[in-house]
């Protein structure tokens, strides 16, 4: 029976990545629970104008999630318990200078990687940047440290798969196409190596005209090379985006690692709280916050698979798994992979959620897009841009939705033509009356982006609603909740069991979605993809 | 720009536009030509017209009216009336066209992938380094397309997954019939990277060969054993016809269809020894053979060529040729696709429309490397007029490639005399020998150096075969034109009958081998055996010397024409008969055929001519009879004179000799041409008995199964609402055996085989067992001994309802009183009815079909069973895939089922068999920590893999 209370008080922790919506929750969470812990250490790196004590002030302390802890702690004594360091996992030793990471390596006995990039696909050397460089930095950082490690992955490291994930599949040498253990065709190593060549071929190739440091703005050709090289080398091998892909490499630097104690956690889609800091807050709409939004639009037709389950785990429940295991691994007692899903135990299957959504959506009325708030159109028209007649959802294969997109688009052109006509043949009979065409166009061309916006929103979550289908075997948490005390299972809850997915999904998501998640956040990520 | 156009009255272009397709069909032999030919007659249905002939008559029209129409004309007119249209409304004014402004990439291409093994691994690596370079720029009329690597690859991927979704396994055939244009070039790579083997074969061009297309592509299409017949929309007749008689094809489809079906490629990964693709020999002898070509031979060869044109990063390559054929596919389009150089393509009939367009796309893409037969380079030398040639400069051409045919030192010497002024070099030629069976390319002459031309006394080459130099002023002479010497990693050595090497200057049999030689050819080992030794070398049926270290090809060993002891070479006696004044160019064939009567061989020409009369004809014999016997020293014993397009030919153009031969001996060759209509017809006739069959049996089928499913339902209904009503599971189990035995009964569905342990005294346990198809849980139902219960319900998701409500009374009940969660969870319900004496039975979570090493089990069932000490039974399913095929297909429909990669082997084996279930040793673990239960679990699953991989006789 461990105590996680007492090994906290013992230990310092330093955690990176603090300042994401995952990192928010694990500080709010430890704080509060644990209130007697010795020593924490933030690694924040400056950015968007800020150094990173003021972005500890600005964006850490003034979250919804510390809220309750700069209710209970003055500033003096929070300071005290946490140091805040400048640094970027990406750069080498940290972004630390000598003094600086002698000291942090002589306190420290545990890290918590929470840093990542959460975007699909982006440029590669972005994503290596910190999920691979930044693994590779902060495992040096362990090993001179003598510290212990507990890296944040993705339960979706696993790629394309169809079912149940398992746990104890091993990490080495795993790529989402492998034919048994027996299959050594992948090396992490290798495939690193290979993929900075190409890396550095494209950068050469483009010296000549722009100068080939990476860091320094690059043009749109490069990126959009980088970009395609990621795409290509996770799709090679498997895995539904560079995301995962260099993850999953990630993964493999650190369970390659000889004299390292680890612990690789691998939540699912990480949703709004369940309870902490209160029920329904959610930040960012990098998780299904655009589907959300699509469904609450008026979206019938879905391009989705009905039986797959969507794994969502709420993040508090993440953050205390994550501390919860941090604790086993300070004790020397934590296994070398904890899946976080909850479709194992409580599964939510596509075909009830979507017509969930749907009938929300009906409940809400128009649904909170701008589509309705445009004066002097007639409703036939609003109609038209909706695909399908009835209110039902429907579920179509990804052809089958194209090909409805491409319908879509023809009626919106011969609109068009319409509307163009009887403006010309107004004009020139002369007469008046043009005025509601205008408004007429605008609505149909802002139809037409639409319909392309969430054509290209859909296409990026076809992995995980269409062509694939996961399950995440997450017994190793439960397993590791009957190692703790009582108490300790009270102050960290994990049960997704307990989950009513009606409710969470009505009162916490779609709520929390609407309050914290502006749409236009959403569009503008959408459209950067 | 105008020049000399000049305004039609109505009337009068509509008769004279008459007069002109008159005079055309007359010559071409039509019966129509007379009587009802009116302005609204159709082009190809009722005049037959095909697009050659279509060319034709543009060509005259322009000559007649002194005006230049657009060319698109030729295909797009539908009736006389709108040759009359355009002429009248001046539609010809644009003299000059407008050409597609080709821009290359403004930088050299990457490093050749040379480590590559496999065309995917190449097309991986440009697509990778630089998705955004243009691979090809693809010329239509007169508009233009630009190909880049990322797309290639994109849409290929999108091909690749509608392929293996529609179900096309790994080293399958699929036929590629698809013109000119950017659907053959993402079929082409869409299948490779399905894993599937491409088979490209050419399009239907003439709707007036019809017939005889359908006759010689249906054996092609039935040796290579196709699955898929990629084609495009104008062809849909056609491939109706060929899908009667194509037993194993699984579906005719366009590159459209079957990009839309997503994008989740899954890749298997190549080999180096894996089959590229087959490519059809054209067979000018024989029947088709399927010349089978390897990923490694490919590249090997590309890599050959390569190295001897000196590849530069800077090269440009242009191509007209044919893409279903070798030298337009390896040698210029792989050729490029793999040396990151930019192609322009341009299709044949573009080309021969105006062969001055290819060169002119040479000028537009600065274009250094093009391969070409020699016909074309004759076409240019001869048919350009000097004012479409303005403005022209080849000077960037530094490799002209002559191969694919026999390469004539005149044309050679024709073409760069004309073209010197446009700054050709006659040095650029490259009169190169190769052939399908080597890949494409096999010896190649030096760079930079003036063709050779051999010139050896005639007598004593064709009396006995020595090629011995002429002296100077002799005028019987013939000239042969130097090949050079084989490409590195490949030999020739030339074989005389007795199997011995021959010395210099003596002709023999070419013999080769090397790294580009194909193993074989499809399906046809004895023609594979008959030319191939057995140390490896490939007879190549071509005849050849040596002189001063090149290789001189001289003609084909069985076209050779043995006469009066002498052997004639028939591309001698064409050339000179092509000649004599009114013959067509390039459509002459000369053969010897057997007269039994004087036990000699007798030499014909049969000579396409426009002229019809007896006195012309007469006339035009003499002439033959004059150019011939001037050329070889004797007159043929025959001429004779067909209408065009009688004599057969190639995909590729060449003249087919033995087939002209057989024509003339059964004396079939004045036959006239069957309107297309009457020829389609006439195949669908043939094809009807096969048509009628299909039909009833498909009425049948589906009465059959309505039957069977009205059955399932009577039974399943019954037994699972008795099953429900029942006390307990072992009276369950029992009813539900029952009523699956009975569901079973009537479709005569044999029961599964069961083999392995006896599970007697064993029982309860876990039954663990692999996914092989949907009727996974209703074979385990008929063959399961004591009560069970079935752990998850969702592998019950695509079976017929009637099915499904019967098994459903067997799923694992809930533990009463439990509340969080409802019923208890898995581990505590499995729990329970191993403890109440009921066996359990678990499948593999995910797809149908997965090899039972990989499958994915959760952790409960190995809980529950170390908990409660009993058993694991690891039960090896296999074949019950295959077993209701129809059945599958119906639930497949509903489900938007995809038909796992995985399940190939498992359905293959038991096409004709039947599913089998093998119970494995039991395995017992009574430790229930967490890790040891994730190593039961482990050792479980390697117990069935094993199990299954030994109880499988069938498909050993």
């Amino acid at each position: 029976m461990t105590d996680i209370g007492q090994v906290l008080n013992e230990r310092e922790i330093l955690l990176t990545g603090a300042t994401g919506f995952m990192g928010k929750v694990i500080l709010g969470l430890l704080l509060d629970r644990y209130p007697g812990l010795k020593h924490f250490h933030v690694l924040i790196r400056p950015g968007r104008g800020m150094t990173a004590q003021e972005r500890f002030e600005r964006e850490l302390l003034a979250s919804p999630a510390l809220e309750f802890v700069c209710q209970k702690w003055s500033r003096v004594a929070l300071a005290a318990k946490v140091t805040v360091w400048s640094g970027d996992i990406g750069d080498s030793n940290c972004g630390l200078n000598a003094d600086a990471r002698s000291e942090l390596a002589s306190r420290i006995a545990l890290i918590i990687n929470c840093a990542g990039k959460v975007d699909f696909f982006p440029p590669v050397d972005d994503s290596f940047h910190s999920n691979v460089d930044g693994v590779e930095n902060i495992v040096v950082l362990a090993l001179e440290a003598g510290a212990k490690l507990l890296h944040v992955s993705t339960a979706f490291v696993c790629g394309e798969a169809d079912g149940l994930i398992e746990e104890s599949e091993p990490v080495l040498g795993f790529y989402p196409r492998r034919q048994g253990l027996q299959d050594q065709s992948f090396h992490h190593a290798v495939e690193m190596d290979h993929c900075r060549k190409m890396i550095r071929q494209i950068y050469n190739s483009l010296a000549d005209s722009e100068d080939a440091t990476p860091n320094q703005k690059r043009s749109r050709e490069a990126v959009d090379r980088l970009t395609a090289l990621g795409r290509q080398r996770a799709a090679a091998w498997g895995w539904t985006n560079t995301y995962t892909y260099a993850k999953s490499l990630g993964e493999q630097v650190i369970a390659s690692t000889e004299d390292l104690s680890y612990a690789i956690v691998r939540p699912a889609i990480v949703e709004s709280s369940w309870k902490f800091p209160f029920p329904g807050w959610i930040e960012g709409g990098r998780t299904s916050a655009p589907l959300v939004l699509m469904a609450l639009d008026g979206q019938r037709e879905w391009p989705a698979r009905r039986d797959a389950a969507l794994e969502v785990i709420p993040v508090d429940m993440v953050a205390a798994a994550i501390i919860l295991i941090s604790g086993l691994l300070l004790g020397g007692k934590a296994a070398s992979v904890y899946q976080l899903g909850s479709a194992d135990v409580n599964p939510i299957e596509l075909e009830p959620l979507i017509k969930l959504l749907g009938h929300s959506a009906g409940l809400a009325g128009q649904g909170i897009s701008n589509q309705k708030a445009r004066p002097g159109v007639p409703r036939w028209l609003v109609e038209m841009g909706k695909s399908g007649r009835t209110s039902a959802v429907r579920f179509l294969t990804p052809a089958q939705y194209h090909a409805r997109g491409v319908q879509l688009r023809k009626k919106i052109r011969r609109a068009e033509g319409v509307v163009r006509g009887l403006e010309t043949l107004l004009g020139k009979a002369r007469m008046n009356g043009r005025q509601p065409f205008r408004a007429w166009k605008t609505a149909l061309r802002a139809m037409d982006l639409q319909i392309t916006f969430r054509e290209q929103t859909l296409d990026q979550y076809l992995p995980f609603i269409m062509h694939n289908r996961y399950v995440f075997e997450s017994e190793n948490i439960r397993v590791a909740r009957a190692e703790v005390s009582p108490r300790d299972r009270e102050l960290l809850p994990w049960a997704p069991e307990e989950i009513k997915w009606k409710d969470y999904w009505i009162h916490h998501q779609i709520a929390g979605i609407k309050k914290w998640v502006e749409p236009e956040a959403v569009r503008n990520w959408a459209f950067r993809i | 720009m105008a020049t000399g156009f000049k305004t039609v009255r109505q009337d009068e272009a509509e008769e004279q536009v008459l007069q002109v397709a008159r005079d055309l069909l007359r010559e071409l032999g039509s019966r129509r030509a007379t009587e009802g030919v009116s302005l609204s007659s159709s082009l190809d249905r009722d005049l037959g017209l095909g697009s050659l002939e279509r060319v034709e008559l543009l060509v005259r029209l322009e000559a007649h009216f002194n005006t230049r129409l657009p060319e698109e004309m030729a295909q797009q007119a539908g009736t006389l009336a709108d040759w009359a249209e355009a002429l009248r409304e001046g539609r010809g004014h644009q003299h000059e066209r407008k050409r597609y402004s080709i821009i290359q990439p403004s930088r050299e291409a990457s490093p050749a992938p040379e480590d590559a093994k496999t065309w995917v691994e190449v097309l991986d690596r440009h697509a990778q380094f630089d998705p955004g370079r243009v691979q090809i720029h693809l010329l239509e009329e007169d508009s233009g397309r630009d190909i880049t690597y990322g797309e290639l690859y994109e849409t290929a991927s999108k091909v690749a997954t509608g392929l293996a979704g529609s179900g096309l396994r790994r080293d399958e055939t699929v036929a590629i019939m698809l013109p000119t244009g950017d659907d053959f070039f993402f079929a082409f790579f869409g299948v490779m990277l399905a894993g599937g083997i491409p088979v490209p074969i050419y399009p239907p061009a003439r709707p007036d060969k019809i017939e005889e297309y359908v006759r010689r592509q249906i054996l092609i299409l039935r040796n290579a054993d196709v699955r898929f017949l990629i084609g495009f929309d104008q062809v849909k007749a056609v491939t109706q016809i060929m899908r009667l008689n194509l037993p194993g094809l699984l579906g005719v489809a366009t590159v459209e269809t079957l990009a839309a079906r997503g994008e989740n490629a899954r890749r298997p990964a190549g080999r180096p020894s894996d089959i590229a693709f087959i490519q059809y020999t054209s067979g000018s002898t024989g029947d088709p053979k399927g010349v089978v070509l390897t990923q490694s031979n490919v590249l090997a060869n590309v890599r050959g060529i390569g190295w001897s044109v000196n590849f530069r990063p800077t090269d440009i390559v242009v191509s007209w040729l044919p893409l279903y054929h070798d030298m337009g596919l390896i040698g210029s389009w792989l050729f490029s696709v793999y040396f990151g150089s930019p192609i322009t393509v341009l299709s044949p009939l573009a080309f021969l429309r105006r062969p001055e367009r290819w060169l002119w796309a040479m000028h537009d893409s600065g274009g250094t490397l093009c391969p070409a037969p020699n016909f074309s380079y004759e076409l240019c030398a001869r048919k350009i007029p000097d004012r479409a040639l303005q403005g022209l400069d080849l000077s960037a051409w530094r490799v002209a490639i002559n191969a694919g045919e026999a390469v004539l030192p005149d044309t050679l010497r024709r073409f760069a005399d004309r073209f010197k002024t446009y700054g050709f070099r006659a040095e650029a030629f490259v009169p190169c020998y190769g052939l399908a069976e080597s890949s494409v390319a096999l010896t190649f002459p030096p760079l930079d150096r003036k063709p050779v031309i051999d010139v050896i006394q005639r007598d004593l080459f064709e009396a006995e075969g020595r090629a011995l130099a002429a002296k100077p002023g002799d005028m019987n002479v013939l000239r042969f034109v130097a090949n050079g010497r084989p490409m590195p990693g490949h030999e020739v050595k030339l074989v005389d009958s007795r199997g011995q090497e021959v010395s210099e200057r003596v002709q023999a049999r070419l013999f080769f081998r090397g790294l580009s030689r194909t193993g074989g050819y499809y399906r046809n080992p004895q023609a594979s055996a008959a030319v191939i030794t057995q140390d490896g070398w490939m007879d190549s049926g071509d005849l050849a010397y040596w002189a001063n270290g090149e290789v001189y090809v001289t003609g084909r060993q069985k076209d050779l024409i043995i006469k009066s002891g002498r052997n004639i070479i028939p591309q001698e006696v064409e050339e000179a008969a092509a000649e004599a004044p009114g013959v067509r160019k390039g459509c002459v064939a000369a053969f010897g055929t057997l007269d039994h009567a004087l036990g000699t061989e007798r030499l014909v020409v049969v000579a396409e001519a426009r002229a019809t009369g007896t006195e012309e004809q007469r006339k035009m014999r003499a002439e033959v009879m004059k150019a011939v016997s001037a050329a070889i020293g004797i007159p043929p014993d025959d001429v004779v004179f067909v209408l065009p397009n009688s004599i057969p030919k190639t995909s590729s153009g060449k003249i087919r000799r033995n087939a002209t031969r057989s024509l003339f001996e059964s004396g079939k060759l004045h036959d006239g041409k069957r309107p297309p209509w009457l020829q389609i017809t006439r195949l669908w006739f043939e094809h009807c008995g096969a048509w009628t069959k299909q039909a009833f049996e498909q009425v049948a089928k589906q009465l059959k199964t309505a039957a069977q499913t009205a059955w399932a339902y009577a039974m399943g209904g019954a037994g699972g609402a008795m099953a429900r009503m029942s006390p307990n599971y072992g009276a369950r189990s029992w009813i539900v055996q029952a009523s699956a035995r009975l569901i079973l009964w009537p479709g005569r569905e044999p029961l599964p085989v069961v083999s392995g342990c006896s599970t007697k005294d064993k029982l309860p346990a876990i039954f663990l067992a692999n996914r092989a198809g949907f009727l996974d849980p209703l074979m385990a139902a008929v063959t399961l001994p004591g009560p069970w219960v079935l752990a998850d319900g969702s592998v019950l998701r695509a079976l017929p309802p009637a099915i499904r409500f019967l098994l459903s009374s067997l799923i694992l009940p809930a533990v009463s009183g439990k509340k969080m969660p409802p019923g208890g969870t898995l581990q505590e319900r499995m729990t329970q009815s191993l403890r109440a004496g009921q066996s359990v039975l678990v499948f593999a979570d995910g797809p149908a079909g997965l090899s039972p090493a990989r499958c994915r089990f959760r952790l409960e069932p190995f809980q529950s069973a170390s908990r409660t000490l009993r058993p694991v039974i690891p039960m090896a399913i296999e074949g019950t895939q295959a077993m209701m095929k129809s059945l599958i297909e119906r639930s497949a429909r509903t489900y938007d089922w995809k038909y796992p990669e995985e399940a190939a082997p498992a359905h293959n084996a038991s096409r004709n068999g039947k599913a089998r279930i093998a119970m494995g040793e039991p395995v017992w673990s009574s430790n229930p920590d967490h890790f040891e239960v994730i190593r039961f679990r482990q050792d479980c699953r390697e117990r069935l893999a094993q199990w299954f991989e030994a109880s499988e006789p069938i498909r050993r």
